[in-house]
């Protein structure tokens, strides 16, 4: 028998090398957090039940709320991570052969192997079926709490910049802006104009993964060349000087293609910190969520709700790195 | 092969089913711009226009829908970026294959491609990665572009053919997407 090494799946199926593993489609089973998480359903942060946290209905307008003491909520170790499908029980009964393929349900492998024409369109999808909120071109996206998700694609993930920009007026008070990232390497931090701490990591000058300037609004820019590194980031505002902020105004994203994702920031009047979005890097594809969430009295407090217990704090709103 | 050249590839060897587009420069001492450069492949119908965004074959996006094109996520041997094109599994509605490079708009000082010293385009047979052809140093064309198309793998009524383009473009990633029909 010739072989064609270059033509694997041309190669005569082996039943009788029972360890050989079969690769399978990953699966999203409907119902499961990501599937939830990215039809809007499921806020990130810990001890908050779907829906409770939607934009626009806080549950109570507060000045200053007290600080969560839920357990956070790493979304980086599992819940959301269903790269790999989980495979279906074992049967309970003994096994009669030695096979090392535990994917029971795998079908018995057809003379020949699959044929490259039987190949899906799109055999990349990590999680197939799953109908995902886009933008639109010339359209503003809107996310409210009846749509609080936008899922950019993998080219506007990964193309030029991604602009985070507070668009209020002076009259609401002293509103700044900030935000919380983790990497995929792990490492977490703050970035905030106010405070100084303008680049993720702190004092990348030549090449930070987000930059905090300050034009006619504070914004946040995120290069997308780097994006692969990038986990996740919450989006928070706070008040500068610590008094009241009658929260009004809007929070637009604005992609490298110019699309714009408008955030109507409906928050009660409060001096706390509120995340106002989150960002997770899933399968490549950036998903945008509204959050409007006043959830703490100081930036620590809001990064430990959102599950950011990696960063060590030199006081309650400045990270000790 | 210099600019606009072009050659029969399957015509001159029948058996291949397979190549590599192989991507290399040489940015000196611009480490910035070494950091941003990004080899990308476009594949597109026979109105010269992708299908769709799933068609940009980049670092986030490393292979086409069907598979049939695919950027390794590190290079073998000498070039900065590698792309595997399988000719048999391209589909029938894909006319060409656009292989381009571009500065990414990111945060921070610009750069222009005129500071490279070396861009070479080559292709290589996929099954040994014996080199067929290479592009002249494409280089010191180069001033204020952001982006340029190296070359292009395209269907012709004798099969496959590839050509040096080395088109520059002033406004990068935005001017070749909308050259090519690639929704950012």
């Amino acid at each position: 028998m010739s072989l064609d090494p270059s033509a694997p799946d041309r190669a005569p199926a082996r039943p009788d090398l029972g360890f050989l593993r079969h690769r399978s489609r990953p699966a999203v089973a409907s119902g499961s957090p990501l599937a939830e998480f990215l039809s809007g359903g499921r806020s990130h942060r810990s001890g908050a039940a779907p829906g409770s946290a939607a934009p626009g209905a806080p549950s109570s307008p507060v000045a200053a709320p007290p600080a969560r003491t839920v357990d956070p909520l790493d979304l980086s170790a599992d819940p959301l991570d269903l790269s790999a499908p989980r495979s279906p029980a074992p049967p309970s009964g003994p096994r009669t052969d030695t096979s090392l393929d535990l994917s029971a349900t795998a079908p018995p492998a057809r003379a020949g192997g699959p044929t490259r024409t039987a190949r899906p369109a799109d055999i990349r999808s990590g999680a197939p079926g799953r109908q995902e909120a886009r933008t639109r071109p010339d359209v503003p996206t809107i996310l409210t709490a009846r749509s609080p998700t936008v899922s950019l694609t993998r080219v506007q993930s990964g193309v030029g910049t991604l602009v985070f920009e507070a668009i209020t007026t002076p009259s609401i008070g002293d509103a700044r802006l900030g935000c919380a990232y983790q990497l995929r390497a792990g490492r977490s931090s703050t970035v905030q104009h106010s405070a100084g701490r303008r680049t993720a990591p702190p004092g990348e000058t030549r090449r930070p993964i987000v930059l905090a300037q300050r034009q006619q609004f504070e914004r946040l820019e995120v290069d997308l060349r780097q994006s692969p590194q990038l986990e996740r980031m919450v989006v928070f505002g706070f008040p500068g000087n610590g008094a009241d902020i009658r929260w009004a105004g809007t929070l637009v994203v604005t992609t490298f293609g110019r699309a714009r994702i408008e955030l109507p920031i409906t928050l009660p009047p409060s001096n706390a910190v509120a995340v106002l979005a989150s960002m997770y890097n899933v399968h490549g594809e950036l998903v945008l969520r509204s959050e409007m969430d006043p959830v703490g009295r100081t930036i620590q407090e809001a990064c430990g709700a959102y599950g950011f217990d990696r960063i060590t704090w030199l006081d309650a709103n400045n990270p000790a790195d | 092969m210099k600019r606009g050249a072009n050659v029969a590839l399957t015509q001159e060897i029948p058996s291949l089913t397979g190549v590599v587009l192989g991507v290399r420069w040489n940015s000196g001492a611009e480490q910035t711009l070494d950091d941003n450069l990004v080899a990308a492949t476009i594949l597109c119908g026979a109105d010269n226009r992708a299908p769709s965004d799933q068609y940009f074959v980049f670092f986030n996006q490393l292979t086409s829908p069907e598979m049939s094109v695919a950027q390794l996520n590190q290079a073998l041997g000498d070039d900065r970026e590698q792309i595997e094109v399988d000719l048999g599994d391209v589909p029938g509605e894909i006319a060409r294959i656009v292989i381009a490079l571009y500065i990414n708009d990111g945060v921070g000082a610009r750069r222009t491609l005129g500071q490279l010293r070396e861009c070479t385009v080559r292709v290589l047979d996929l099954r040994d990665g014996q080199e067929l052809v290479r592009s002249e140093n494409l280089a010191p064309a180069l001033r204020s572009e952001t982006g340029i198309c190296l070359g292009e793998l395209y269907r012709h009524p004798t099969g496959w053919k590839f050509k040096v383009i080395g088109q520059g473009y002033d406004d990068g990633v935005r001017g070749i997407a909308a050259d090519y029909g690639v929704p950012l």
